[in-house]
C-alpha cells in the first residue's frame, strides 16, 4: 500500500496526540477500520499517520447519575462488555455493526467522526443530543452530535482537533430500534431508525439514519407528539425523510420503511 | 573562515532530523506464534502484509481487503481481528495468533469429517474465528455460532457444515 512510505506515531497520552497532530497533513486513526479503506485511495496531502488507539484515558466508560461518557477509543466489543446494561437502545444498535472481527477494533468515536449518514450508533447518539468533547492544543469544546456532524463524511472538527469522549444523558425511557440491511451482518443499512420515549416528560425523539445526508433528527414531528397531534406524524415524516436511490435501496422503500417504523414505534408507547 | 560555523549547522540539522524522526522509528516489538520478531519494515504497513510477505505465513490469506470476508483473520491478544484493517504499529508489544500458530486437532478434524473445507481458502479465518468463540464460549449454540462467523464468507459448501464442524467440537 502507498501509505507504508508514510511516518507513525504512537502517542500514549491526549497531549502527546495534541502535539502530533498541531502539524500538517496528520492523520488519525483509532481502529482503522474505515480509514484503512478510505486510505487505499492516495491522499497526498497526509504525511503521517496518528494511532490514537493506545491512549489509555480514551479507553475509558463512566457512569455518573444519569450521564454515560463514552472514552473515543471504546471499542464496540469493549462496551459490550462494559457497559452494555446501561443503555439498552445503543447495545441494540452495537450488536448489530458489522462483524465480531471489527466490533473488536472499531471505535465509537470513529463511528462519530466518520460522519457516515449510515453510522450504526448515530440514530442513538441523535436522539439523546449526545455531546462531544473536541480537544487541541488551543482548549476544549463540547459540541452536540446534531451540530458537529454537517454532512456525509463532514465534520466541524478542525485541523489538530480530536474526539476525546462522547457524553450521553439518559433520562428514563423506552425505546424502539430497528435496523433494515440485506443481510445481519457486515451490512450497511438500507434504514436504521430509532424512536425514543421519555417517559417523565411525555416526549419522544424520532432519529432516521441512510435517508439523508446525515441522521435527521424529526424535531417537527417531535413538537406533533406534545401537542397532542400524533396522527400527523407519520404524513410529516414521509416529507421529512430525504432518502435517495443507491446501490443498497431505493428511496421509495427507504421513506416506507421509515414511515411504517415511526407507526410501529407510535403504536407500541400508546 | 566560513566553513566552520556550515560544519556546525550541518551536524545539528542532522541531530535534529534524527531527533524529529526518532518516533517514527523506534522499534516495533511483535509476538507471532509465540515468538518475538522486531519488524524493521514501516510500521504503516499491514499487519497482513508483514505475515505474508515477511514472516513468510501465508495460511493468513487476502479476500477483500476491505473487512468485508474475514479471510485474513487473526487473533490480536485473543482477539479476532481483520489483519487487512491493522498497522504494524497499531499492534506494537501485541500478540498475534495466526492459522500457522494453531494446533487443534479436534476443530481441524470436525472440519475435515464434516466436510466444511472445500476450497479452502476461508478455512484459516473460519478456524480463527471458531477457536476465538471456543475460548470464550465452550459450548455455543447454533445461533452463537453463526454469530462468531458472521463476518466470515464461505463461496463454496455454504455454512452448513462448517457450523456442523464446530458443533461437533462443542459436544466433545
Amino acid at each position: 500500500m502507498w501509505y507504508e512510505s508514510l511516518a507513525f506515531e504512537n502517542p500514549k497520552t491526549v497531549q502527546e496526540a495534541l502535539e502530533c497532530l498541531a502539524t500538517d497533513g496528520a492523520e488519525v486513526i483509532a481502529g482503522g477500520t474505515d480509514k484503512l479503506v478510505q486510505l487505499r485511495e492516495k491522499k497526498k496531502s497526509i504525511k503521517k499517520i496518528v494511532n490514537i488507539g493506545d491512549i489509555k484515558s480514551l479507553k475509558k466508560i463512566k457512569k455518573n447519575g444519569n450521564t454515560l461518557t463514552i472514552g473515543a477509543c471504546i471499542t464496540y466489543s469493549e462496551f459490550l462488555e462494559l457497559a452494555s446494561e446501561n443503555l439498552p437502545l445503543l447495545t441494540d444498535a452495537v450488536k448489530q455493526i458489522a462483524s465480531p472481527s471489527i466490533r473488536n477494533i472499531a471505535t465509537f468515536g470513529g463511528n462519530i467522526v466518520n460522519a457516515s449518514p449510515a453510522g450504526d450508533t448515530l440514530p442513538v447518539l441523535y436522539a439523546f443530543d449526545a455531546e462531544q468533547l473536541l480537544e487541541s492544543l488551543h482548549g476544549k469544546r463540547v459540541v452536540k452530535i446534531n451540530d458537529f456532524i454537517t454532512g456525509p463524511g463532514e465534520t466541524i472538527l478542525n485541523n489538530g482537533e480530536l474526539l476525546t469522549e462522547i457524553r450521553i444523558n439518559i433520562p428514563s425511557f423506552t425505546y424502539y430500534y430497528r435496523k433494515f440491511g440485506p443481510r445481519k451482518a457486515l451490512a450497511l443499512s438500507k434504514v436504521s431508525f430509532c424512536g425514543v420515549h421519555l417517559t417523565d416528560s411525555d416526549e419522544i425523539r424520532l432519529a432516521y439514519g441512510a435517508v439523508g445526508p446525515a441522521v435527521i433528527r424529526a424535531y417537527e414531528a417531535e413538537e406533533l407528539y406534545k401537542k397532542g397531534q400524533k396522527d400527523k406524524i407519520p404524513d410529516l415524516i414521509e416529507k421529512l425523510v430525504q432518502p435517495i436511490n443507491d446501490q443498497r435501496s431505493t428511496a421509495e422503500y427507504r421513506r416506507y420503511l421509515c414511515v411504517e417504523m415511526t407507526r410501529e414505534f407510535l403504536k407500541k408507547i400508546q | 573562515m566560513s566553513v566552520f560555523p556550515n560544519i556546525f549547522l550541518i551536524f545539528s540539522l542532522c541531530g535534529l532530523s534524527v531527533l524529529c524522526g526518532k518516533k517514527s522509528e523506534e522499534v516495533l516489538k511483535i509476538i507471532v506464534n509465540g515468538i518475538e520478531y522486531l519488524p524493521t519494515v514501516s510500521p504503516t504497513m499491514r499487519l497482513l502484509d508483514y505475515l505474508r510477505k515477511e514472516l513468510k505465513l501465508t495460511g493468513t490469506k487476502e479476500g477483500c481487503g476491505e473487512g468485508e470476508c474475514g479471510a485474513c483473520s487473526v487473533l490480536i491478544d485473543g482477539k479476532l481481528v481483520n489483519s487487512c484493517m491493522v498497522l504494524l504499529g497499531q499492534v506494537d508489544g501485541k500478540e498475534i495468533t495466526t492459522i500457522e500458530g494453531v494446533n487443534d486437532s479436534t476443530l481441524f478434524k470436525a472440519f475435515e469429517e464434516t466436510g466444511a473445507v472445500q476450497c479452502g481458502f476461508c478455512t484459516p479465518g473460519m478456524i480463527m474465528a471458531a477457536i476465538a468463540l471456543l475460548r470464550k464460549n465452550p459450548n455455543p449454540s447454533v445461533y452463537e455460532i453463526k454469530e462468531a462467523i458472521s463476518g466470515n464468507l464461505c463461496r463454496c459448501t455454504g455454512y452448513k457444515k462448517i457450523v456442523e464442524a464446530i458443533e461437533r467440537v462443542k459436544r466433545k
